[in-house]
């Protein structure tokens, strides 16, 4: 199965027509993966569904520039790619504010595992999560649509634009990083 | 030694891909039941990709891969009484003729773009909004519609606001 080969040409179509419920199902079908690749974009959780809302926006205004109803993934790659570069851009002239986390205590979880095991638990998914967005970007997309989407090299690669090579070379690199990241604490 | 060690970490990418076929199998199999660092890594990366479908699955508010949104009966119930409604009101999504705002909107305290279970945005319905908002006349022409896409959280929905300049009617000639 190609990426492009969930939606529909007639359902592109008839969002081009002005349909709005065909417009609605093309929000819902790739609602998700997109929401993937802009966290791969950017690494940043905070930022995703701002950006979510611009494509959408630019989709629904756009919709009729699509040429070729068959390359809607592509284009929509596009759109959220660009989106995503602008709010990275956005968001380094703008002075960041950290809020300060909220941890809760550990406690016994319903696994039957205990606070320290929890902890450490959450520990491990945090260095985690810290070393996935620090991946570089090039790295970081494939990786969280292969581990998001359970996409196919072929379907990363059409996505992206990347041959099948490519992007297998990009995920050993990004599993490599994140090894030496975490030193063996998984 | 490195080159060897590539490969592995190649095969072994390959496999937890599910890219990699019955030879290339059977060549990591052999690799592993020879070489305990090469077994060591293995576990290693397989660990290390469980533990990050995990993570990114809560990261990104997704609970085991279920991506469907979960709503109460009451609200099941809820919004089918309010489809009805606007349905008799007449056709379209959500039609608002509401203020004049540009981009994303949704209602709710302390986060703007979401509405969670249950709620209606507080401001902006038709009758409420065509009598008190004085942008409304303007704003009527143009349509104000709302996509709907499911949330970072289960049961959270995201709205998008869309505006669209309406086309503006013919004038009526007479007598010519």
């Amino acid at each position: 199965m190609t990426p492009e080969s969930t939606v529909p040409t007639e359902l592109v179509a008839a969002a081009q027509r002005g349909e709005r419920r065909a417009v609605e199902r093309i929000v819902q079908e790739n609602a998700a993966w997109v929401r993937s690749v802009i966290y791969g974009l950017t690494g940043r959780r905070d930022l995703v569904d701002d950006v979510a809302q611009q494509v959408w926006i630019a989709v629904w205004r756009r919709i009729a520039d699509l040429q070729d109803p068959g390359r809607l993934r592509s284009w929509l790659y596009s759109i959220a790619r660009n989106a995503s570069i602008d709010a990275i851009e956005a968001e380094r002239r703008r002075p960041r504010v950290v809020p300060v986390e909220e941890r809760q205590p550990a406690a016994a979880d319903k696994g039957g595992r205990g606070p320290a095991a929890v902890l450490e638990s959450r520990e491990i998914g945090a260095a985690l999560q810290r070393a996935i967005e620090s991946l570089p970007t090039i790295y970081r997309e494939p990786f969280v649509l292969r581990h998001l989407e359970n996409w196919s090299y072929a379907e990363i690669g059409a996505a992206l634009g990347l041959i099948e090579d490519t992007v297998e070379t990009r995920l050993v690199r990004a599993r490599r990083l994140l090894r030496e990241a975490l030193e063996g604490r998984v | 030694m490195n080159e060897k060690r590539h490969d592995v970490e190649t095969l072994i990418s390959r496999v937890l891909d599910r890219e990699a076929d019955a030879a290339q199998r059977r060549a990591l199999d052999e690799a592993l039941a020879r070489d305990p660092a090469a077994r060591a890594l293995y576990d290693e990366y397989a660990a290390l990709d469980a533990e990050a479908g995990k993570v990114l699955r809560r990261v990104m508010g997704r609970s085991g891969g279920v991506r469907a949104l979960r709503f109460a009966p009451w609200f099941v119930t809820a919004a089918a009484a309010a489809a009805a409604l606007v349905a008799s009101i007449g056709p379209g999504w959500i039609p608002q003729p509401g203020s004049a705002t540009n981009g994303g909107a949704a209602v709710h305290a302390g986060n703007p773009w979401f509405v969670q279970n249950g709620e209606a945005p507080t401001s902006g319905w038709p009758m409420v909004d065509t009598l008190v908002n004085p942008a409304a006349e303007a704003a009527r022409k143009s349509s104000r519609d709302f996509i709907v896409m499911p949330g970072s959280a289960p049961g959270e929905i995201l709205l998008i606001e869309v505006r669209r300049a309406r086309p503006a009617r013919p004038i009526e000639l007479h007598g010519l």
